[in-house]
């Protein structure tokens, strides 16, 4: 099995696996200051919404959204029960399976989330309060893209469905701050981009990583999808592609796309 | 098509002090200009030429004075009704102004007056401050301790200033256990240490109270992970120091933020900030100064801004006052639709949040200790939508009456507040809205209560106490070790309009 992390070493991440996570800025503290720019889209951005706290309840939170949901009951700091589809409460399994990607910063050690939802340290990582001074100082600012693969190991940690952590065995990575090495402990076997059981969306995203840790391009989700505008408007100024045929038709109006059912065993869909 | 703002107002010969549409971020698709802010511009780019050109000068020179702002207050009421007092006369002759409004004309104590610890916050760059014609800049030293006594004190008629907290907290200890001081402690954009050492050093300059300073900590600020509850020893270690040595006059809450890593944030009605409540009233400080509104200042906690725990806090608690900031208005000044965003109510006027902080006065007409403060409320609406700005003052003084409304600014992040006094002193409710809504006409004491007599009461303020002013030499002398220096940000204006409009 031909694994993704050799291709990481020329990146010059962080290798070290962090015994810890670290402090950082939570990001209510940052949208005070970024009321305007971001706060406007933010509470609608679908990173927000991985987990949505359910209007009247201090305790009960929804998994995911619109066709696929969960419910969820805080059980104590940093974590959640989830209800099984026949109406049982499991307390172990949002925080095996879900945490890592539908909330932010798990403690790979106790299975222990920070906060819920996807916060701004799940992209920008340990923020230091001076780039408001020197925006470089501020992982992919305007001023600080990051290199595709650095940009490919944060979008990947969760967007990647099907990889493992190496140390642990969960289907997120072990600590993983963004700026670092996702693939150092994130096991994800890149011929699986070619699976044929793969459905439209997941193959996407394993093509681009595929491309991008391999094949040295530097297309990255950056180029095509907007985060804070939550759209993929520029993905119309990408010329035409093979990629664009995990989507499109090869031919006929562009606009017309590709039916197809979201599938993932990791999130038990459908 | 987008354009720049600023190209797009160059190309139509627009000069305003004051906003005529509402700017786009590229975070949203710009919003057509509204009929009547096209209206607006069009009589303020009329007028101006014609007062300007008899007058002998530049338009961009006239927009400058105070026959400027006049002359955008008069366009104002010919579209939006009479919400300020201006007369024709001074739109033509500085001195008809001064005449009016004399400076100094009323005690003006500001309850929410912010600087940063050495930081930009882009605030100054919004498009509705940038419209206001002052041309702010909008680095580091903009925000700095030097820029806020320097706004505050010398470019404002302001007379005394609270110094208000910012969500962030302090680190305790290093990680040997260390007790950490000052600097070493961080606390974010304006921890408590320094709000009370920038107070310390305007009063000793002034040689009398010119400055009071809220302290930050909340409930959730220090966090038992392991019995997922507050960590009360953390809390009330904090307490102390921020009660006994830096001397706060209020706390000031945040409950929809969370930097002690709670996994939540909190309300001002649970039995965590009951505790809080105990806790503090037996050290002795009973002022708690709220945010409410403003909810996308917070990535999911944003309904925790809602006001509606306000009515249990108030009953339980009669002997604490509670200052509701921003008059718990629900969003921002740059809100895409500032109307549908806050689901305004044209026959009634009613507006979120706001609605809700009125309900509970409404449902019990005995509350005494909730006051309404207008920072951030005021202003933006009444340069953007007039017609709102009254019916929120209106219902402000309606329900909680003018001796329970508190004068707040929000500044330095808008500049210095003068333009906000000058507002304020001229806003009126018009006639036709007292008729329709019963609110009443604000009367020079209405005034003088909200400008300061009533925020003055809240902090224990003697106004007999002589007073003296900032030399004029304080900025020099001003003690500045802590501001550090660092690297200018990127003064990069962004700002898309529809080419057509």
């Amino acid at each position: 099995m031909k694994l993704a992390f050799a291709a990481l070493l020329v990146c010059g991440f962080a290798q070290a696996q962090r015994k810890q996570l670290p402090e950082f800025v939570a990001g209510d503290q940052c949208l005070f200051c970024h009321r305007n720019d971001i706060g406007p889209t933010w509470q609608k951005n679908a990173h927000n919404l991985t987990v949505q706290p359910k209007a009247g309840s201090a305790d009960e939170f929804t998994l995911g959204s619109r066709k696929h949901t969960r419910q969820l009951r805080k059980t104590g700091y940093g974590r959640f029960s989830i209800q099984e589809k026949d109406g049982a409460w499991n307390g172990s399994k949002f925080a095996e399976r879900c945490a890592g990607c539908h909330t932010t910063a798990v403690n790979a050690e106790t299975k222990v989330f920070t906060e819920f939802a996807i916060d701004c340290y799940a992209c920008h990582g340990v923020v230091d309060l001076e780039h408001t001074n020197d925006t470089r100082l501020i992982l992919l600012s305007k001023k600080n893209r990051g290199g595709a693969s650095m940009i490919t190991s944060i979008c990947s940690s969760c967007h990647l469905r099907g990889g493992e952590s190496k140390a642990k065995g969960l289907p997120y990575a072990y600590h993983f701050v963004p700026g670092d090495d996702l693939f150092a402990d994130h096991a994800a076997d890149l011929k699986k981009a070619e699976d044929p059981a793969l459905n439209a969306g997941d193959r996407h995203v394993w093509r681009n990583v595929r491309d991008v840790l391999e094949n040295n391009s530097e297309t990255t989700c950056l180029s095509c999808h907007q985060v804070h505008a939550n759209s993929a408007q520029k993905h119309r100024r990408v010329l035409t592609s093979p990629a664009c045929l995990d989507c499109h038709y090869e031919s006929g109006p562009k606009k017309n796309v590709k039916a197809y059912a979201a599938a993932s065993v990791v999130c038990e869909v459908p | 098509m987008w354009i720049r703002k600023g190209e797009r107002d160059r190309k139509k010969n627009v000069i305003s002090p004051m906003p005529t549409q509402v700017i786009s971020n590229e975070e949203f698709i710009p919003r057509p200009q509204t009929e009547k802010q096209k209206h607006v511009e069009h009589l303020i780019t009329e007028m101006s030429e014609v007062r300007a050109g008899k007058l002998g000068m530049d338009r961009r020179a006239f927009m400058a004075t105070s026959m400027g702002m006049a002359t955008c207050l008069l366009a104002s009421n010919k579209v939006w009704g009479n919400s300020f007092e201006v007369t024709e006369a001074e739109a033509w002759e500085p001195a008809a102004s001064e005449e009016k409004w004399p400076k100094g004309e009323f005690f003006v104590m500001d309850v929410q007056g912010h600087f940063t610890d050495g930081y930009a916050l882009n605030f100054r760059n919004m498009e509705f401050v940038k419209n206001m014609g002052f041309q702010l800049s909008n680095d580091k030293e903009a925000y700095s301790f030097r820029n806020f006594v320097k706004e505050m004190y010398f470019d404002s008629e302001t007379d005394v200033v609270v110094i208000s907290g910012v969500p962030g907290r302090e680190i305790q200890r290093d990680e040997k256990g260390a007790m950490l001081e000052g600097r070493q402690r961080r606390g974010g954009v304006l921890p408590s240490w320094l709000m009370a050492y920038a107070r310390d050093e305007i009063n000793r300059l002034a040689g009398s109270a010119r400055a009071f300073s809220q302290g930050n900590l909340a409930p959730n600020h220090y966090w038992d992970k392991v019995n997922n509850r507050p960590d009360r020893k953390a809390i009330l270690e904090q307490m102390d120091r921020e009660i006994s040595q830096y001397k706060i006059a209020s706390w000031k809450w945040y409950c929809h933020t969370d930097p002690g890593g709670s996994g939540g944030g909190f309300q001002i009605d649970d039995e965590n900030s009951a505790w809080f409540y105990d806790e503090s009233r037996k050290r002795g400080i009973k002022t708690f100064s709220v945010h409410k509104g403003y909810s996308y200042q917070s990535r999911t906690l944003g309904h925790l801004a809602n006001p509606k725990d306000v009515e249990k806090a108030a009953l339980n608690n009669p002997d604490l006052n509670f200052v509701i900031y921003h008059s718990a208005i629900q969003h921002g000044p740059n809100e895409p639709d500032w109307e549908k965003a806050n689901q305004y109510d044209p026959a009634t006027g009613d507006f979120a949040w706001h609605s809700v902080l009125m309900d509970i006065r409404k449902r019990n007409p005995k509350i005494n200790n909730v006051y309404c403060e207008i920072g951030s409320f005021f202003g933006p609406l009444v340069i953007s939508n007039p017609v709102i700005a009254m019916h929120g003052m209106g219902k402000n003084i309606k329900h909680y009456g003018s001796d329970h409304v508190v004068w707040g600014t929000d500044c330095l992040w808008w500049g210095s507040p003068q333009w906000l006094v000058d507002a304020f002193k001229r806003f009126q409710i018009s006639d036709e809205m007292c008729d329709k809504f019963g609110y009443k006409k604000i009367t020079k004491e209405d005034k003088a209560k909200i400008f300061g007599l009533n925020a003055a009461r809240i902090y224990g303020l003697d106004l007999k106490k002589k007073r003296t002013p900032l030399g004029a030499d304080a900025l020099d002398k001003l003690k500045m070790a802590y501001l550090e220096s660092g690297p200018q940000p990127s003064l990069e204006a962004a700002g898309w309009v529809r080419a057509g409009d």
